[in-house]
């Protein structure tokens, strides 16, 4: 027998199969189907939480995950609904919020000094004196804070996302959810029905509508059983629409996966959530819904209590006493809270089966023995004494009305109405394509009880169960003048917490238009946003992408022993060693160039084609530099600068035929370059067509004194001598059988030639590079190499010597700019700029020693920075501390000194050197 | 005979060592390296009639652009779609792919036995007409996988937010779309019976894509099959 509340029946729970788990590390055994909640209910254990501000013992209220108060821990998951997670053998769950045992919680004092935390007390407490807040109060508070634990070694789940498309989708499987996507696959749409619970039914399957259940099964099973048999309607249970979104798009959450649903329209059928009434002791556990008392009947075979009195505001609550006595339950009496008696057949049925139905009654307050109700204090019309008559009883059903399930379609834009005769809201405003089904349309939904609200001058009367607020702080906040529900909710919290607002808006809604002499519909709710229910990080998370970009020559440098770092999306090797030995490295690569060759691999620096008639006119107008005349297989420098004259990107234009450009651009530049291209060809409309091909290609810069040695053994269809191929040059020949093209450059300060090639033959290219050039000591080199070799050279890199700001002019660059072209891009601001010169220039210094200097360390002048350093390394070339920096303009001019200030605070002295530090006779590159 | 490596051909796939770690066995195919199968011919066939990945990357192919292609390309007896995000299959089994207005993607058969692209770039190199577009080096700037089998449309989901569905994006229809965060070109075009999926995505992204992919079919039981399977449907299939 699973608990001693097991009564047969139940539609989820199989009786065949027992399972075992702990609760507060007691045993327990419930059914196969059971969830955590109605298993222990069949236990008798009633606490399962302490509440969050006040520790107050709770328990089942709602029986469908609306609210905190059946949240609870499990091993490596906090604040797990207890009314939907079901049990599996050995699991092990925990109350939460408490201090020593669920049942003895330490923290309950705080319940007792209730008074001292009014509405909004926060604000005004822990600031005095000075410091309180950071020494005494925070680490309390943080102590305090919070429901559940997070577990940091919890095991890592698997969680994924999935697209997926239908003609309609229909959220909620009742009977309105079921009835609509028939209809839609009837008229031939692709259906996906999505239903919370784990199985399809709804209300169909606990509510009580009539007198007889037969009908009730009868229409569910038919319905049912028409959807399984329609190929066109996919079932997803378990699954809760969780956010509504532009033109349908709905996150749909099953399980550990997110469907991100695109359906042609929406249907809500999402029902009803029914409401509690508002009474001191209204959160003991044994108060509960009366659609609670009823899933806990009908869905999981449990007797929710012994001893009955349910509290009727709708005729509802009749259906509710019929079910409680056919559990076995003793029914105590009916409080009917309505001035006339009820005429629905089901209350009929119930005063002919003889419970006691007290008309026209109030509730005074429910009352607790060991943290369980124990009786509830009534007072009947004319019934003018202090303590009206105290029932019995171990179980409160109440049944004051519903409030439509409006999450999603107060998220697709529609609104609430309230009908003021029937005490109720109804959804209208919603856009095309979003329809509303069943109590969600307000369809056969009854009319609500209008004021089940009973303040008590003891207080413990909760509007909000999950913040612990009374109706005194409700009151209390329009009192302090916040009179709009907005306000009302961010000053008290008031539907802040995991119900948002499902049993507390009503209530609030009500609270604030009687205090502020207005109309419920007037006042309304808070905007509900996404998501309706809480959602795990993991979901959200899901599948994780994070592209990579590799060259082809990437597994080489591996192999090569390459510490690898990224740019962008690529990864580029940093320099080949061992990080210990880091600098030692990066000097053996810088030594091996300037005294013999070196290989690095630039296939990251973007390559783009202008083609066309055009072509040397659009690069006129895109870069700073003259490209008209610019001779075929000749490179020359390009300069990016934008609107604002600030220099974007830079690299070499190749120019291959009259009508063909292939120009180089940083790494992480070239897709801005590329789209800027397009965007500015738009509107000029020149006829040139502008092809992105970095990724096409894979390129390696040769350089070094012996880089020819590399090469000529390999190059067929042009001479690598210094006849052939001049410094600037550019030719498309083969090497290695592979068709290439090879521009010869200066960015190191060596001879140097780039080869680039198809991106599919590169590592072949690398690997016979490497062959050949063994003989000459050709070994790979780095970025990290790289960036020392062009400092000793005093050349830029874009984004790191150059702010959003640094012009040209800054960088003494001016020999880049055509001053005599007509246009182009920035060069109207760089006019304007050059007439009223900035403050800083770019510099080259050098320092004695090798102090820590780092990039971004400050150049002061007089106490004030006046500038950065952008760029520092020690060079081995020069066996000194160099680097370049923005510095006054007075002081730009060799042999000036300026003071550093060091990440430590120290100061240091750097003299001013004229660039390029290394080879100023730019000698070595043309050879 | 001798074991084809693909370390010494100079096509190289951007994957081609993970094929290698998964037991592939090559063919050449032209001056390209295939994997023609992983060991497991029969399985790889049936594979590939649920949900399978063969990688294409090396077999030849190339791209035309901007003013005059389209027009150019006719000329040489191209059939070409009507409107972009269309395939024309040619009469040698290539396909001409209409990426938009002015442009076109010439794939050659999965088999690689059409010269349709060696012929039109050469053909291009030599011609002196103005304008015939430019050329476009489709073999390096994007990989090739192609994806077949039944379960294609429920793993394409995982990734790809474009309804792939059968009855959605029938045979020769073209998306050009993001897949698992990187920008792809989707084709369809059936393999014998079992419905295809040509993807081409950044060659530099491969490495990363196609390891993807397989960890996404895993849960339909899906995995890396060879060409020679993409015969065999073909020969079952009659197309």
């Amino acid at each position: 027998m699973s608990g001693v509340n097991r009564i047969p029946g139940g539609l989820l729970v199989d009786a065949a199969r027992p399972v075992r788990f702990t609760f507060e590390g007691r045993a327990y055994d419930g059914l196969a189907g059971d969830t955590i909640a109605s298993a222990l209910a069949a236990n008798d254990v009633r606490v399962l939480s302490r509440s969050f501000k006040y520790h107050r013992p709770r328990g089942i209220h709602s029986m469908a995950a609306w609210d905190a108060n059946a949240l609870v821990q499990l091993p490596g998951e906090p604040n797990v609904p207890a009314e939907r997670t079901p049990i599996v053998p050995g699991l092990a769950v925990r109350g939460q919020n408490y201090r020593g045992s669920l049942a003895h919680d330490r923290d309950a004092w705080l319940g007792r000094f209730a008074r001292f935390m009014p509405v909004g007390f926060y604000y005004r407490a822990f600031f005095k004196p000075h410091g309180a807040w950071q020494r005494f109060w925070e680490p309390r508070v943080r102590a305090l804070a919070g429901l559940g634990a997070v577990a940091l070694d919890a095991p890592h789940g698997h969680f994924d996302k999935v697209h997926n498309f239908c003609d309609v989708a229909v959220i909620g499987g009742g009977r309105a959810g079921l009835s609509a996507a028939l209809a839609a696959a009837g008229a031939g749409d692709q259906v996906l029905l999505v239903d919370h619970n784990p199985v399809l039914g709804g209300a169909l399957n606990y509510g009580r509508a009539a007198v007889e259940r037969a009908a009730t099964h009868a229409e569910r099973d038919r319905l049912v059983g028409a959807v399984g048999g329609v190929r066109r309607i996919t079932v997803m249970t378990g699954a809760v629409a969780n956010g509504y979104f532009a033109d349908h798009w709905l996150a749909i959450i099953q399980g550990s996966r997110l469907h991100r649903v695109r359906a042609g329209r929406v249907v809500l059928a999402t029902g009803a959530i029914e409401q509690p009434a508002v009474f001191r002791g209204n959160d003991i556990p044994g108060v509960m819904l009366g659609s609670a008392a009823q899933r806990l009947i009908r869905l999981y075979g449990v007797r929710p209590g012994r001893t009955a009195v349910v509290v009727a505001g709708t005729d509802d609550g009749y259906g509710v006493a019929l079910d409680l006595l056919d559990a076995g339950a003793t029914v105590s009496a009916i409080v009917e809270l309505r001035p006339e008696p009820s005429r629905d057949p089901r209350a009929v049925a119930a005063a002919g089966r003889n419970i006691r139905i007290v008309n026209d009654a109030s509730i005074i307050a429910a009352e607790a023995v060991d943290g369980h109700l124990a009786a509830i204090a009534i007072r009947r019309q004319g019934d003018n004494t202090r303590h009206g008559e105290a029932i019995v009883c171990d179980l409160a059903a109440v049944s004051v009305g519903r409030l439509p399930a409006y999450q999603l379609a107060l998220q697709a834009g529609g609104r609430l109405d309230y009908d003021d005769a029937r005490a109720h809201f109804s959804i209208a405003g919603l856009p095309p394509g979003v329809t509303l089904a069943g109590w969600t349309a307000g369809e056969d939904i009854g009319a609500n009880h209008p004021w089940p609200i009973y303040p008590h001058p003891d207080g413990k009367a909760f509007v909000d169960f999950d913040e612990d607020l009374q109706i005194d702080d409700i009151e209390n906040a329009v009192a302090e003048g916040y009179r709009e529900i907005e306000l009302v909710k961010r000053f008290s919290t008031v539907g802040m917490g995991p119900s948002q607002g499902r049993h507390s808006a009503l209530t609030a809604a009500r609270l604030v238009a009687k205090e502020t002499g207005r109309r419920v519909g007037d006042v309304g709710v808070t905007t509900a946003r996404p998501p309706v229910v809480g959602e795990k990080l993991g979901v959200l998370a899901g599948r994780g992408f994070d592209p990579e970009r590799k060259t082809a020559m990437h597994h080489r440098h591996l192999e090569a022993g390459a510490q690898m770092m990224t740019a962008g999306a690529w990864w580029r090797p940093a320099y080949y060693g061992v990080l210990a030995h880091r600098a030692d490295a990066i000097a053996r690569e810088v030594r091996a160039v300037r005294t013999a060759v070196g290989m690095i691999d630039v296939s990251t620096l973007g390559g783009l084609e202008i083609r066309g008639p055009d072509a040397a006119e659009f690069m006129n107008r895109m870069y700073t530099f003259t490209y008209t005349k610019q001779a075929v297989n000749r490179l020359r420098y390009v300069l990016m600068v934008n609107e604002s004259g600030a220099i974007i990107d830079d690299g070499v234009a190749c120019r291959f035929g009259d009508d063909h450009f292939y120009v180089t651009t940083t790494t992480t530049g070239s897709d801005r370059v590329y789209q800027t291209m397009l965007w500015w060809n738009a509107k000029w409309r020149l006829d040139v067509d502008i092809a992105n091909a970095t990724a096409a290609f894979a390129g390696v810069n040769i350089a070094g004194p012996r880089a020819r040695d590399v090469l000529a053994p390999l190059v067929e269809g042009c001479g690598v001598d210094a006849g052939a191929f001049p410094y600037l040059g550019a030719f498309e020949a083969r090497i290695a059988g592979i068709p290439a093209r090879f521009l010869r450059v200066g960015f190191v300060g060596e001879l140097g030639f780039e080869v680039h090639v198809p991106a599919s033959q590169g590592e072949a290219l690398w690997d016979a590079l490497m062959d050949t050039g063994r003989g000459a000591g050709l070994v790979p080199f780095g970025v990290e190499a790289q960036r020392v070799l062009r400092l000793e050279k005093g050349h830029i890199i874009v984004g790191q010597d150059t702010d959003a700001m640094t012009t040209p002019e800054e960088a003494d660059m001016l020999w880049a700019i055509a001053a005599k072209k007509p246009f182009f891009i920035g060069k109207r601001a760089l006019v304007i700029r050059d007439k009223h010169l900035s403050r800083r220039k770019l510099v080259g210094f050098a320092v004695a020693g090798a102090p820590p200097l780092q990039e971004s360390n400050l150049v002061l002048k007089g106490g004030n920075a006046v500038g950065f350093v952008t760029s520092v390394a020690w060079s081995p070339t020069l066996n000194r501390t160099i680097g370049l920096a923005y510095a006054a303009r007075e002081d730009a001019a060799p042999d000036r000194s300026l003071v550093i200030r060091l990440d430590d605070g120290r100061d240091v002295r750097a003299t001013v050197v004229k660039l390029p530090f290394y080879d100023p006779d730019a000698a070595r590159q043309a050879l | 005979m001798t074991t084809i490596q693909p370390s010494a051909y100079r096509i190289r796939s951007p994957v081609y060592r993970r094929l290698e770690a998964a037991g592939a066995v090559f063919a050449a195919v032209g001056e390209a390296v295939v994997a023609a199968n992983f060991g497991d011919r029969a399985g790889e066939t049936r594979t590939a009639r649920t949900l399978g990945v063969v990688d294409l990357s090396c077999l030849p192919r190339i791209g035309f652009k901007g003013r005059g292609a389209v027009e150019w390309l006719t000329a040489q007896h191209v059939g070409m779609p009507d409107t972009p995000n269309r395939a024309a299959p040619q009469a040698d089994g290539a396909r001409a792919v209409r990426l938009s207005a002015s442009e076109v993607l010439i794939l050659p058969d999965r088999a690689g036995r059409s010269g349709l692209a060696a012929d039109l770039e050469g053909a291009w190199q030599r011609e002196t007409l103005q304008p015939r577009g430019y050329l476009l080096m489709r073999a390096d700037t994007h990989a090739w996988f192609c994806v077949t089998g039944t379960a294609a449309p429920a793993f394409f989901a995982k990734l790809c937010a474009v309804d792939l569905r059968a009855d959605r994006f029938g045979r020769n229809a073209v998306a050009q779309t993001i897949l698992a965060q990187v920008g792809a070109i989707i084709v369809r075009g059936d393999v014998g019976p079992a419905p295809a999926f040509d993807v081409l995505a950044d060659w530099a992204a491969a490495d990363y894509l196609l390891p993807v992919l397989i960890d996404a079919m895993a849960e339909f039981g899906g995995r890396l099959i060879g060409l020679d399977a993409l015969a065999a449907l073909v020969a079952d299939g009659g197309t």
